[in-house]
């Protein structure tokens, strides 16, 4: 599954979430579902507002990872 | 037409035929005999016409239910009518169809055959049909739109 890397990024600059909202322009609640790795897809318009805000690369908020097996009895 | 105007005359519609339907529900026990058409008022023991009776009492709450979904569903339309409830009546609107339908058809043989009463038993397995299929399309619908809402 693809992660999204916000928080670590949003630490690191030291931006809250309101305010990388505005400089995104989307609003809180798309950003929150972004951050909170609920979105099902992300526009490259807005993945270049992301890296515009946060001085970085898509390499930095988006992070690939194995999916986890669930358990079967 | 203005979209608005639209949904308020369909409102406006559809509590007319709630009204009238809830009048009729009520004074279904003394106007059956002259909508069966009886030739003899019927004995109050009389099994047929009970059966007959309790086929329309059947079939007219299951009616008025139908308005009123109907009329939640439309009082959705101004705002956002692609969510779960919608295609739950829709759903809940076919399976009543189809036990209107049973009902038609019951009291279309309980005096001799009684074409107008199958044809509107047809129309209602026709109209529940086309409301199960519907609510399946809608129920996609819903899916998707959910889905290109969480596309940031």
């Amino acid at each position: 599954m693809i992660r999204v890397n916000l928080d670590v990024m949003m630490a690191r600059r030291k931006l809250g979430l309101m305010e990388l909202a505005e400089q995104m322009g989307i609003t809180p609640a798309n950003l929150s579902i972004l951050k909170n790795n609920k979105g099902k897809a992300i526009r490259f318009t807005t993945l270049d507002a992301a890296c515009k805000a946060l001085k970085c690369q898509p390499g930095d908020l988006l992070e690939y990872t194995e999916e986890e097996q669930e358990d079967t009895l | 037409m203005k979209q608005q105007t639209l949904h308020t005359i369909l409102l406006a519609l559809l509590y007319c035929c709630l009204f009238a339907g809830t009048l009729f529900f009520l004074t279904l026990h003394w106007s059956l005999p002259y909508i069966m058409r009886l030739d003899v008022l019927p004995s109050p023991g009389d099994l047929r016409y009970l059966i007959t009776l309790c086929c329309w009492y059947i079939g007219t709450a299951g009616a008025l239910v139908l308005l009123i979904m109907l009329t939640r569903m439309a009082k959705t339309l101004s705002g956002n009518p692609f969510i779960r409830r919608n295609v739950l009546y829709m759903r809940n609107m076919g399976f009543i169809a189809i036990g209107m339908s049973l009902c038609s058809f019951l009291a279309a043989a309980m005096y001799g055959f009684r074409p107008l009463l199958l044809i509107i038993g047809m129309m209602e397995v026709f109209c529940a049909t086309l409301s199960l299929v519907l609510s399946s399309l809608f129920e996609k619908a819903v899916e998707y739109k959910d889905e290109n809402e969480l596309v940031i």
